[in-house]
């Protein structure tokens, strides 16, 4: 875990707490990390981790309880609400378990959505053809698979050429064939953006498609490891 | 011990506080009016059955000229005729020159002691005149109170040219006098005409009639036919005069009253139960969507082993609470503004025993249609839910199937901004449900204009009737026919810039089995103070020969123009004549029937002769008109138009207004409900989506818009959707409005639709903020977290 000065994101000591009635759960510990530009993170922990917590809060969606959370310059500790939302919207990809698309829109159009919030986005044809859906642009989520759906989302995702993309066990809901396509389109956008790519997952299969794997378990990275080389997504063994 | 189940219900109910309450006001709204307005008619029509069998009210009813006492023999002997009473009954004037404008009366004599017939008047408070006391006399409750008489009252009367000093010693209510009106007019004047009961004996003597009668009434025997005794009573009476009998259909008071019951009738018994209808189409939709909402609760329900039945009745039990709560509120609500309705009754209908009472027949069908609507709702999204397998109910739902339709096609689409486009896609891809949401706003914005409009209906009505067609400013009755010099000789008096001497005389109009009592009126031509207006609103000459009448008299005949009727004249030689109908002209009110004065005075034998005049008047000199006119002998009476068209505001649509305040107040708070459920329940239903976009970076203002452009989308198209509903709900108003002589025209005044629209647009305003305000509270982490 490298001090790294150019890291994308620089976080210390980061706690969250939930408080239920009186009883009050740790869902962070004090976590601390970087992510580096370019990189590709996979977050490795069981359920119930604390992994999606820190995923909401990278993301800008939620607010620590306590510790440090830098964006390049930008402190997000003390963001309102409206500079989270410019953060999200300018500098955050997400790709969600359950895709979340828009069912009114066409593939095109919920990628084309992007292009409303930033200015530099990708057209929605470019970034529909980086994930291989070039010949299902004007398909409704409806008419499409599961796998499809999410590559679409991804597209989404990338489409606004984020500085970090996050990714919420995005083979979660899909089979082990349609996950592997998926895989495989993070890859190559993670390659050809260069964007700083954080896959949070349960399944320690995937792991070997990343630069570094951090180990999460009871609200802190237990353990990081640095993989030699990283395996395609044909090589998963799931 | 309760169960989970029961708990679950509890929360469930908590949860959707907001629109439990919105929805359960909607049902309450719909049973309130039916429960207050039923109830209050049905209380108005029981407490008429009632006097009428307290106070003995007779069937038939006749005047005559003049009978010697043994003549009612002859009519106790009718077929069919079970009693018989007979009595002295004069109009009189009062001598109160304090008064702004005549006070005169109708003069009846008391039924003789021992006849047992008293029981007919209800002693309101004093007491009845007693036989030895000749000048005691009892007036009607209603002059009583507008005159503010108190026992011991002086009233002197003008008795035959006499001047009497009566003492009031008591005030009555009486069946046949609830409305008194001066012969001639449409509405009671309360203040300047009433009924004096009085000794037989100093009535006759006063009259010189000692020994005879010039009023009988008749009760029947059970099974009677009333149109042959009335035949017989008519034969009987006819070489003394008669002026032909008549039922209570044509009795005036009764007349009176059962207009006005007409007039509530629809606004009392058929509007509700379409609002009723509307509340539970509402409740119906809302719930079947709030229930479709619960797809992942009924899942984990049945995956963790609840059968279909149970889980059903589960939501059953939830439509039932908010159904019934609805209705409990609604029966309370209802109960409290029928006798606050039945409280403002009371001034217009003076029965003894009217109270409000809630008709258990409406209470069970409100109930019946408020749980039924709501059950039905449920049931129909329940078992759709509960039949899934619970494995793939437990799945997110598939995205909705949208599809490229006509947006696209027209190329509209790509030119809009993409919430533009969402919102517009959202509505399109999901034509049905975008549909009952219009449908339910354009609904409920049509019983709003159906229960505001009556007041603009009846102030065309006023502007037709008493501006278009009388044009006059007062009238002038005579004592007897007088020559047109007399009339040209009121155009001297100052105050009266112009009089038109009209011949009226009380005809009966036949035309086959139909006929009509009327009182026909010989105009002295067609461009003068009282104007003939066709349906189209054209002005028509009065043709030299034949009949115009007026549309209710010619519907009432059955006839149209070109038919013939047979004329039979209710007094002096009584020429039978038949007549051809020239013309039908349009009027509002009343039954009218005209034709050229000459003509008239040749059918019945006279010279041209006037028994009234109509005057138009200088308002700068009127003031002591009536003084002036006393002096006039011929002159019985001299009514002011104005006068008698603030009675009319007073009670004719006074009476039809009070409900329509009910109606408008209930119908805004239904649409106010409506359009709060409508968009709340879109809110539930695009959360995910909404949160997705925020998540993305989507502003709250940029995801607001979406759903109010949706919500505008849906809420729009209602405006123009509910202006036709209510145009065609006051249509079909006006059409079922009952009084045979009182037609109001589908007049939709601009107020009207004013607030209409703005109490649609008010609500989804109020309503846009709301939504506003939960989107902006929107838990990002919470919603993406939740499958749907």
């Amino acid at each position: 875990m490298g001090a790294g000065d150019d890291a994308v994101l620089h976080a210390r000591g980061l706690t969250k707490d939930y408080r239920t009635g009186e009883v009050v759960v740790q869902a962070l510990r004090g976590v601390d990390l970087d992510l580096e530009p370019g990189e590709l993170v996979v977050l490795l922990g069981p359920s119930g981790s604390g992994k999606s917590t820190l995923f909401n809060i990278l993301g800008g969606l939620d607010v620590p309880t306590s510790g440090e959370l830098i964006y390049r310059d930008h402190d997000l500790i003390r963001a309102d609400e409206a500079e989270l939302t410019r953060y999200r919207s300018e500098h955050v990809g997400f790709v969600f378990q359950f895709y979340n698309l828009l069912p009114a829109l066409t593939a095109r159009e919920n990628v084309a959505l992007v292009g409303e919030l930033v200015e530099r986005a990708l057209s929605a044809e470019e970034a529909l053809a980086l994930v291989g859906l070039s010949d299902r642009l004007d398909h409704f989520p409806s008419q499409l698979s599961g796998g499809e759906q999410q590559r679409v989302a991804i597209a989404r995702a990338v489409a606004k050429q984020p500085d970090l993309l996050l990714c919420d066990e995005p083979t979660g809901a899909l089979d082990v064939e349609t996950g592997r396509v998926v895989i495989k389109a993070l890859l190559d956008v993670n390659r050809k953006m260069a964007s700083t790519t954080a896959i949070i997952t349960h399944n320690a299969a995937i792991a070997g498609i990343a630069d570094r794997v951090l180990h999460f378990s009871q609200g802190r990275v237990a353990s990081e490891e640095r993989n030699r080389t990283r395996i395609t997504a044909e090589e998963i063994a799931w | 011990m309760v169960s989970v189940l029961a708990r679950k219900l509890w929360r469930d109910l908590g949860r959707l506080r907001w629109q439990v309450l919105s929805i359960a006001f909607v049902v309450a709204a719909g049973v309130a009016i039916l429960v207050s307005a039923v109830g209050t008619f049905r209380s108005l029509e029981r407490a008429r059955a009632g006097f009428y069998a307290t106070a003995h009210f007779p069937q038939v009813f006749v005047r005559l000229t003049r009978a010697p006492d043994a003549v009612a023999t002859q009519l106790a002997r009718i077929d069919g005729v079970q009693g018989v009473e007979t009595r002295l009954a004069f109009s009189v004037r009062l001598d109160l020159p304090e008064a702004r404008a005549p006070v005169a009366a109708l003069a009846l004599s008391l039924p003789r002691p021992g006849d047992g017939a008293r029981s007919r008047l209800l002693l309101e408070w004093g007491r009845l005149p007693r036989p030895e006391a000749p000048r005691e006399v009892v007036v009607n409750e209603a002059f009583a109170l507008a005159r503010g008489m108190r026992p011991g009252e002086r009233l002197p009367v003008i008795l035959n040219g006499q001047r009497e000093t009566l003492t009031v010693v008591g005030a009555v209510l009486s069946a046949e006098h609830v409305a008194v009106m001066r012969p001639g007019e449409h509405i009671p004047d309360d203040e300047h005409y009433g009924v004096i009961w009085l000794d037989a004996g100093t009535l006759a003597a006063a009259y010189r009639a000692e020994g005879t009668f010039n009023e009988a009434q008749l009760w029947l025997a059970p099974g009677a036919r009333e149109d042959a005794v009335i035949g017989a009573v008519d034969r009987v009476l006819g070489p003394h005069g008669g002026y032909g009998a008549n039922g209570r259909s044509e009795q005036p008071a009764h007349k009176f009253v059962d207009g006005e019951l007409q007039e509530l009738e629809v606004e009392a018994t058929v509007l509700p139960v379409i609002f009723l209808g509307v509340a539970a189409f509402l409740l119906n939709m809302v719930l079947a969507r709030i229930v479709a909402q619960e797809r992942t609760q009924v899942a984990t329900l049945r995956a963790l082993g609840f059968g279909v039945g149970t889980v059903v009745r589960h939501y059953l039990l939830l439509a039932t609470v908010i159904s019934g709560a609805g209705w409990v509120a609604g029966v309370g609500l209802g109960v409290l503004l029928g006798g606050g309705m039945t409280a403002m009754y009371r001034a217009f209908f003076r029965f003894p025993e009217f109270e409000f009472r809630a008709e258990p027949s409406v209470l069970v069908l409100s109930l019946a249609i408020s749980l039924g609507a709501g059950l039905m709702g449920a049931l129909a999204s329940a078992l759709r839910l509960a039949r899934l397998a619970p494995a793939e109910a437990l799945q997110p739902a598939p995205p909705h199937a949208f599809r490229r339709g006509w947006l696209e096609r027209l190329g509209l689409m790509a030119r809009l901004p993409m919430t533009a486009r969402l919102a517009l896609r959202n509505v399109a891809g999901r034509p049905l449900r975008a549909a009952s949401s219009t449908v339910g706003v354009a609904a409920a914005m049509g019983i709003l204009v159906v229960g505001a409009f009556w007041q603009d209906a009846f102030e065309a009505l006023v502007v037709h009737q008493f501006q278009r067609v009388q044009r006059e400013d007062g009238s002038v009755v005579f004592m007897d026919p007088v020559p047109d010099r007399a009339v040209r000789s009121l155009e001297h008096v100052p105050g009266i810039r112009r009089a038109e001497g009209v011949r009226v005389v009380p005809v009966r109009m036949r035309a086959g089995r139909l006929h009509k009592r009327v009182a026909l009126m010989g105009l002295p031509g067609s461009a003068g103070l009282r104007r003939l207006v066709g349906k189209d609103g054209s002005e028509l000459t009065l043709p030299d020969h034949g009949l115009v009448m007026s549309s209710h008299l010619a519907d009432g005949l059955g006839v149209g123009p070109g038919a013939r009727v047979t004329l039979e004249v209710l007094e002096g030689k009584r020429p039978r004549r038949a007549l051809v109908v020239a013309a039908v002209v349009e009027e509002r009110l009343g039954m009218s029937a005209y034709m050229d004065r000459d003509a008239l005075c040749a059918l019945l034998g006279e010279a041209p002769s006037a028994s009234l005049a109509l005057v138009a008047l200088d308002p700068l000199a009127s003031d002591g008109l009536q003084g002036r006119l006393a002096r006039f002998p011929a002159v019985v009476t001299f009514s002011v138009k104005q006068a008698m068209l603030s009675r009319f505001q007073d009670t004719m649509m006074e009476i039809v207004l009070v409900f329509s305040l009910v109606l408008t107040l209930l119908a805004a708070l239904v649409v106010a409900g409506i359009v709060y459920n409508a968009a709340r329940i879109q809110v539930s239903e695009r959360e995910r989506e909404l949160a997705t976009m925020r998540v993305m970076g989507f502003s709250r203002g940029d995801i607001s818009e979406v759903l109010i452009l949706e919500l505008a989308l849906q809420v729009l198209p209602a405006l123009v959707l509910g202006a036709l509903v209510g145009q065609g709900l006051c249509t079909a108003a006006v059409q079922l409005f009952g009084p045979e002589d009182l037609s109001l025209p589908v007049v939709i005044a601009g107020r009207t639709w004013a607030l209409a629209v703005g109490v649609v647009l008010a609500s989804a305003t109020v309503t846009a903020l709301a939504v506003r305000r939960r989107l902006d509270r929107l838990d990002l982490v919470a919603v993406l977290k939740v499958r749907e």
